[in-house]
């Protein structure tokens, strides 16, 4: 990645992100807890979701993370808020396809073309995916079949 | 130096502060790759032909000159991927088939997963006990914790010669003697030292020495498993193929002996012959005056980082290995931002999980030095470690 837009993509709209991330929050009680993990890096995080009517609502995440996985952390969210398991299966799988094959992947959203934008970034992409692998993994094996 | 390692010509405004996980290549190791690959390729101890003969000798010639770059003969000297299955080969061919469960393995908090994941996992299969000798990072591994946890039941000690996370250098002399005067085995992972260490294992006495070639300046996916002449015959082979069979029939096979017993399949032949370049190359330098100059720079780095807020070395570092944390950033944030300034370090945990957990650390930023660097290397690094910090707060 060229230094302007490193500045441009990384330091200018990730790290401000990164640094102050949505819901970051521990959350006294949630109808899923998910743990995202990976222990080569350190990084810790605890995802906590809220279910109602189907729609996902007041989710948060807590825990240890470089400002990249926090801000795409934080990104995963706020675009699963207020909707269904299957619509937040799909929105994962999408996502991590499109980290795995860029030039196959829809552009539609700004955010989360952005997270697809730092594949270039050094050493990262594990950054990036670290919670949207887990809450795809979590999804799969646990309440969608 | 700089100018005897030609990555630093393509990439002249490169400060390489990652050398414990890999050291830059010199033109002499490149050449010998070079000139195998285009002029010398063919499969060792197989052809009856002139190529296949030359392949043959310079492998041979290679493990000679690592028997003699560590005081030993080349019967004792296997060549492996690395230090990892090196470590593996004893831990599966040699402990494993004698481990009893009320037996036990001795080892460190402070090991690389290397040399701790196959010592737990062969424990864990027999049911014996893997006892960890602990340490708070602040001083080297205290010996004598090390021997007055040996009893009648220990089996095996694996101890590393440098830590790859703190850089402190381990008294393994002394755990070494102890080990022989109890008749217990011991295998010195020398991953961190090969390079600029006089490892003379006669005078050592240890029972195993390993480490990779590309730590040593040599080729990536060569390792060496030295192995002393009382235990190397006990090492059964764990993986099997062409090489290292006597005799093959649809009832049985019989196997050679070591270290041939181990060349199980096609060996990294290039990255073998290239290795011979690089102990050329390591026996050229004046290795005291070498690590003194290192020394220097840790000192230095050390005294230098002690000014900046928030920026704790973890340990006491020695041998040119320094992790430190800075309060509230993460380690990978720090080695983003000095990447863009050309300045590779290393983030994480450095493959020492255990270690990390014991000192409550979800990992650190790593800087390791070696020949080439200088202190112009660590004022960059200074520069740009400060600006990070600014921008990351």
């Amino acid at each position: 990645m060229n230094k302007n837009k490193f500045t441009e993509l990384y330091h200018n709209r990730i790290v401000p992100i990164g640094k102050n991330p949505v819901n970051f929050m521990k959350a006294e009680s949630a109808g899923h807890n998910i743990s995202a993990i990976n222990p080569l890096c350190g990084d810790k995080f605890q995802l906590a979701l809220n279910f109602q009517n189907n729609k996902a609502l007041d989710c948060s995440f807590y825990g240890f993370g470089c400002i990249l996985s926090k801000a795409s952390t934080s990104i995963l969210l706020k675009e699963i808020e207020g909707k269904s398991v299957d619509q937040i299966h799909s929105l994962c799988k999408n996502f991590l396809d499109g980290l795995k094959n860029p030039t196959k992947h829809e552009q539609s959203n700004s955010d989360i073309d952005l997270l697809l934008s730092l594949i270039p970034l050094d050493g990262r992409i594990d950054c990036i995916k670290l919670s949207w692998e887990n809450l795809y993994e979590y999804l799969s094996t646990t309440i969608v079949h | 130096m700089q100018n005897r390692f030609p990555i630093f010509k393509k990439h002249p405004a490169l400060v390489y502060l990652d050398n414990a996980a890999t050291t830059q290549r010199p033109d002499l190791v490149i050449e010998s790759l070079d000139n195998f690959n285009r002029s010398e390729n063919a499969n060792s101890h197989r052809g009856i032909y002139s190529l296949s003969n030359k392949a043959t000798q310079q492998f041979e010639n290679s493990r000679t000159s690592t028997a003699k770059f560590l005081n030993t003969d080349k019967e004792n000297i296997a060549f492996t991927t690395g230090t990892t299955e090196s470590i593996n080969f004893v831990a599966n061919g040699f402990l494993k088939s004698r481990l009893k469960d009320d037996e036990n393995v001795v080892s460190t908090i402070l090991e690389h997963h290397s040399n701790f994941v196959p010592w737990q996992m062969c424990c864990q299969q027999v049911g014996a006990e893997f006892r960890l000798i602990d340490s708070d990072a602040q001083q080297p591994l205290n010996a004598s914790l090390v021997i007055n946890s040996l009893d009648s039941k220990t089996r095996m000690i694996a101890i590393q010669h440098i830590s790859n996370t703190l850089g402190t250098v381990n008294e393994i002399s002394e755990i070494i003697e102890a080990a022989r005067s109890r008749n217990i085995p011991i295998l010195i992972d020398a991953a961190q030292s090969a390079a600029l260490y006089q490892l003379d294992v006669n005078e050592l006495d240890c029972d195993f020495l390993v480490f990779s070639a590309h730590k040593a300046f040599g080729p990536f996916g060569v390792g060496i498993l030295y192995a002393h002449d009382r235990v190397k015959d006990d090492i059964q082979p764990t993986n099997y193929g062409g090489g290292m069979v006597k005799e093959v029939s649809t009832k049985e096979t019989s196997f050679k002996s070591f270290p041939y017993s181990l060349d199980a399949g096609t060996s990294n032949v290039a990255g073998i012959i290239g290795w011979s370049s690089a102990i050329k190359f390591l026996n050229a330098l004046d290795k005291d005056s070498e690590r003194k100059k290192i020394k220097t720079l840790t000192d230095y780095t050390i005294t230098e980082f002690s000014k900046i807020n928030d920026l704790e070395v973890i340990g006491n570092p020695q041998a040119g290995i320094i992790s430190f944390t800075v309060k509230d950033i993460h380690p990978h944030d720090i080695a983003t931002e000095l990447n863009e300034d050309n300045i590779a370090v290393r983030a994480g945990m450095h493959c020492t999980q255990p270690l990390m957990d014991r000192l409550k650390l979800n990992g650190t930023t790593r800087v390791s030095f070696s020949i080439y660097n200088t202190k112009e290397d660590v004022d960059k690094l200074l520069g740009s470690l400060q600006t990070a910090i600014k921008f990351l707060r």
